[in-house]
């Protein structure tokens, strides 16, 4: 009986964690995952290897519309909106700039997205 | 004929006389053994190199408080904390920060300081810095300085190297990398501790390494006294010609070893490290030789009293260092005594900032004068910050908490407007609330007035390009002549 019970509370616990999982938790994990893939995005169009930038700039692009997707599920948070909703705009950009080799236009945009980061990030990051 | 390198190397290592300990020692600028990798980057690494645009400053004097002071009890004044004081938070000003650390948060807790506005410009300064009031019209305060992190080492780190974990360069590690050295005889890169626990503000060596940077590019720790670097000094018994002697002999076999091969930059760099260090035998302990210093300047400095003797001597050894050429000085504040460790004042906040607030006060009034009279300012960058502020509320019931979201950090010299207040806290003091500079902001800014674009100043490590500041970082325009 008493098995019976830890199993069906571990297999509770284990869909409770997947479900969180699959929402798709905008926590200080998803964040990392967001700065490092900027970073190696950054990096990439500094040294103007095309592949990875390109490849870089689209994750950022899907994260950043979770970002969004999170910022209007919450809501009062406009702010947060429009500054997700820009950084998906200059991901996007990133990709354009790049497929184009004007590597120095890729480089303002990751820039700006930098400038957005910080911005958000004085308003909601929870230091 | 087989040459035997190993038994070579061994002699180098060997016959140094003291040269030889401290150029493999790591104490060198870059020191510790350099491998046939990166020799080639070693040639002259720490050669002048053009500025990215036409430079405003030479070089940076960066004061750390390290502990983190209450800038609420220094220069920010708050008549809305004093009205509030003994109240609860209120909701509306912690919203979205996670506010409580070991302390947990206390009610709001009123200065017992005095103020007064000072200069032209009308900056408030606490009774606390009387001395440093008197230069309010050189000062460019940034109130809405913030960090991030809100334990000692996280955020030193972040302050030192844009990181918020050890490995990433220091900022004067990048500057010696973007601009090499303008004194060939003095490290370009030094740090000056004073007291008992100031190995990087209790944060170690991490904050002034080169990181991922060749080693070369690391600061030197100067000690207190006339010998200023460990294992410099030549071993008592040997004589300066008998040292020459054996200098010239190694550069003679070296140099006709280095006709055959070529490209061996290994040996090379090596060559050069033992220059340096025979060249630095003399110009060290001279830079720091207060010898020939005036009775009027020492005092300017503190040097005739007891309390601020340590402090005062590292920053008159700072003006030194910056007139010989020097490019970062890092200085870091230390308790004078055992009484405290630093400006760490979780409790008896009165007592703790009473003894290091007279630390620092006179002698960086003293610095911020001598470098003006010796036309030395409007080219150095004095810089005083610190790895965070302290709260706005008490803790214990008579210190204040760790507070990364707002506080103040000050620049004065180096083409940074005088006299000028940029940005602001919200009414108590908790947090930025205009004119915000990161640390990565305050980066980007001292790198662009020393000629260096915080974008374009890049190193490949591990196939990524890095960058000084990393992803982040803006100049703050507005606080540049």
């Amino acid at each position: 009986m008493y098995k019976k019970r830890l199993l069906h509370l571990a297999l509770t616990s284990l869909l409770a964690t997947t479900a969180f999982t699959a929402s798709g938790a905008v926590d200080e994990d998803f964040m990392r995952t967001v700065e490092d893939t900027f970073k190696s995005a950054d990096s990439a169009i500094g040294l103007k290897d095309a592949k990875t930038a390109t490849a870089d700039a689209r994750e950022l692009e899907k994260l950043f519309k979770e970002v969004t997707e999170h910022y209007v599920k919450k809501g009062d948070a406009e702010e947060g909106v429009k500054l997700s909703q820009k950084s998906v705009e200059l991901s996007s950009r990133i990709v354009t700039t790049v497929a184009a080799n004007d590597f120095d236009s890729a480089a303002l945009a990751s820039a700006e997205i930098g400038r957005t980061c910080k911005s958000c990030h004085n308003v909601y990051k929870q230091d | 004929m087989t040459i035997d390198h190993k038994a070579r190397r061994r002699f180098l290592v060997n016959a140094g006389y003291g040269i030889g300990a401290y150029a493999f020692s790591g104490l060198l600028p870059g020191g510790g053994f350099i491998s046939s990798v990166q020799a080639a980057e070693f040639l002259d690494p720490l050669a002048p190199k053009d500025p990215h645009h036409a430079p405003k400053a030479k070089a940076v004097i960066w004061l750390h408080m390290a502990g983190a002071p209450s800038t609420l009890d220094l220069f920010d004044y708050k008549p809305d904390l004093v009205k509030l004081h003994g109240q609860p938070l209120p909701d509306s000003f912690s919203k979205n920060l996670k506010t409580a650390t070991d302390g947990g948060v206390g009610a709001l807790y009123a200065t017992k300081r005095t103020w007064k506005q000072h200069g032209e410009s009308g900056a408030w300064f606490s009774d606390l810095v009387p001395n440093l009031a008197a230069h309010a019209d050189k000062i460019c305060f940034l109130k809405g300085s913030k960090t991030e992190g809100s334990t000692h080492v996280i955020a030193s780190l972040k302050l030192h190297t844009s990181g918020l974990v050890p490995g990433r360069p220091a900022l004067g590690s990048w500057i010696q990398y973007g601009l090499g050295t303008s004194n060939p005889d003095l490290p370009a890169f030094v740090v000056l501790a004073n007291g008992r626990s100031t190995g990087g503000g209790g944060r170690g060596q991490v904050i002034w390494s080169s990181g991922f940077l060749p080693a070369v590019y690391q600061g030197t720790a100067f000690r207190q006294g006339d010998s200023p670097i460990l294992h410099l000094d030549r071993p008592a018994g040997i004589s300066d010609a008998e040292q020459k002697n054996t200098l010239d002999l190694l550069k003679n076999l070296n140099q006709r070893t280095a006709a055959r091969y070529p490209a061996d930059t290994e040996l090379e760099a090596r060559l050069r490290s033992y220059d340096l260090a025979y060249r630095m035998q003399t110009s060290a302990p001279e830079a720091v030789d207060l010898s020939k210093e005036t009775a009027a300047t020492k005092a300017m400095y503190g040097l005739d009293d007891k309390s601020t003797v340590e402090y005062g001597t590292n920053l008159l050894r700072a003006r030194r260092l910056v007139e010989k050429g020097v490019r970062f000085v890092h200085v870091i504040s230390g308790s004078p005594d055992d009484s405290l460790p630093d400006w760490d004042a979780h409790n008896n906040i009165e007592k703790n900032h009473g003894t290091m607030a007279r630390l620092v006060d006179k002698p960086i009034a003293g610095l911020l004068a001598d470098l003006e009279a010796r036309g030395l300012l409007k080219d150095t960058l004095v810089v005083w910050t610190s790895e965070f502020g302290r709260t706005p509320y008490g803790q214990t019931g008579d210190g204040r908490d760790h507070n990364p979201w707002g506080f103040t950090s000050w620049v004065a010299g180096g083409g940074i407007k005088a006299g000028y207040t940029h940005g602001a806290t919200d009414e108590i003091g908790l947090r930025a609330a205009s004119g915000i500079v990161d640390t990565y902001d305050l980066q980007a800014t001292l790198l662009h007035q020393l000629g260096l674009d915080h974008r374009k100043l890049t190193f490949q490590y591990q196939g990524r390009q890095e960058k000084a500041t990393t992803v982040f970082g803006d100049v703050v325009k507005e606080i540049i002549t």
